[in-house]
């Protein structure tokens, strides 16, 4: 075994040897997520890799189950984005070249459910999943051109969307815990769907529940 | 413009989010105990009425909404609850701009003194959107979100007497005869996401000046009217 390896089994090791804490019920936190966000499917053909935050409150209704409310918002650099290319001007009739600036943003609010599992110490691995509605937008700019041009705008529109994954807490102290979070979020577009897989660090505040 | 009101609007739900979950100082003294009105296992249902309006530079005059439904406390102070309203957000001579949110809601209420309880939510759901009488009529489906406040006061045994706020933001319908709004023979997002992953996408632009706001905010304010078992 490597000493990397070692290490990390230590590591394992004195995380699970910590003195538990009671995951109470009762809890209310407040988790901040910043991280990176992949496209996947049809929706990696437009966008390319970009980064997500987030914000969620939720409730420790039983011991092993929260819900709460989360808002996301996700942006995403276009699959075009620093191409040069000429187009037609429509204003004017005449070619433009032009260097393009594109990017994607989603901004989601959705209603989730936490189910912690296997809960070791101060470690809590969970699975989530939830739902709620998404703001598909489309940018578009010129970041130069040879001439003047009309070129670039916006486009958005807000669909229904689902999204589950799965991530561990480690309670640091008192309420306050770090940890890592994985979602894939689905948005249903008319034809093709708007696939999203998010991975991020989690900071959450909580305060002291009823400890059942 | 979009992108600032986007902020604000992203500022405000993060604001109501917090309002949800953390009380305020001054009301530190009446959260000690849960008053009776919001214990778990509580049912209300109300009634409400009011003003309705869109929000915008070029928006027709607000008019009348009303609607209903139904709360359960899931949670001391956590309420869940599902609302169907009516807006008639708007005329245009005899074109009316119609709206039919349907929508579910998570609530936290609160009390302030002995005898205010105030709540702040926020809520997801599919709107159903219809103009008729505008030589274009149009009607259909489309999902929207909000941020609800308010506060009731007991006024007899079972009832209490309030005002609700609720700020939606949803897709701004495209152009009509009569109501003003996005062109219909734009690009739309639905067909960006396909025709962006053909090859000839690749050296052309579907979007000239195409700045106009796509979404709208929608205000109401009604006076409720709420039933407690």
């Amino acid at each position: 075994m490597s000493k990397r390896w070692i290490l990390v089994a230590g590591a394992l090791f004195a995380l699970c040897a910590a003195p538990p804490v009671a995951m109470a019920t009762g809890e209310t936190t407040v988790t901040l997520k910043m991280g990176s966000a992949i496209p996947t499917g049809d929706f990696s053909g437009v966008a390319t890799s970009g980064s997500t935050v987030g914000l969620a409150a939720d409730y420790k209704v039983t011991k092993w189950l929260a819900a709460g409310v989360a808002m996301n918002y996700f942006r995403t650099i276009g699959s075009r984005n620093g191409d040069d290319i000429t187009v037609i001007e429509p204003t004017t009739g005449n070619p433009v070249g032009m260097t393009l600036s594109e990017n994607w943003t989603l901004t989601g609010l959705s209603f989730f459910s936490k189910a912690y599992v296997l809960p070791r110490g101060r470690l809590a691995p969970y699975v989530r999943a939830g739902a709620g509605t998404y703001t598909v937008r489309y940018g578009l700019d010129v970041s130069s051109a040879t001439a003047t041009t009309t070129a670039g705008g916006n486009e958005q529109q807000t669909k229904f969307g689902l999204n589950g994954g799965a991530g561990i807490a480690y309670r640091i102290v008192g309420g306050t815990s770090l940890g890592l979070e994985g979602l894939y979020h689905m948005v249903f577009a008319q034809g093709t769907n708007v696939t999203v897989w998010t991975t991020g660090v989690t900071l959450g505040f909580g305060t002291a529940g009823t400890g059942k | 413009m979009n992108r600032k009101r986007v902020t604000r609007v992203a500022a405000l739900m993060a604001l109501a989010l917090i309002c949800a979950t953390v009380a305020p100082v001054f009301a530190a003294g009446s959260e000690g105990t849960t008053p009776d009105l919001l214990k778990q296992g509580n049912q209300w249902v109300s009634v409400r009425a009011g003003y309705a309006k869109v929000a915008g530079r070029v928006a027709p005059n607000g008019n009348l909404g009303y609607g209903f439904g139904y709360s359960r406390f899931v949670l001391d102070k956590w309420s869940v609850g599902g609302y169907v309203h009516h807006e008639q957000l708007g005329r245009s001579g005899k074109a009316v701009d119609i709206q039919v949110p349907i929508s579910l809601e998570v609530v936290r209420h609160s009390r302030w003194g002995t005898a205010l309880f105030p709540y702040a939510g926020l809520g997801v759901g599919a709107f159903y959107n219809k103009r008729y009488r505008t030589g274009e009529d149009w009607s259909g489906f489309q999902p929207g979100r909000y941020v609800a406040f308010g506060a009731r006061t007991p006024i007899r045994a079972k009832g209490l007497l309030g005002v609700d706020l609720r700020m939606v933001m949803a897709d701004k319908p495209d152009e009509n005869p009569a109501f003003a709004g996005p062109s219909s023979a734009r690009y739309h997002v639905d067909d960006l996401l396909k025709d962006l992953q053909e090859d000839w996408a690749k050296s052309s632009l579907m979007l000239f000046d195409d700045t106009e706001s796509k979404t709208r905010v929608l205000w109401s304010v009604k006076i409720d009217y709420t039933f407690t078992y």
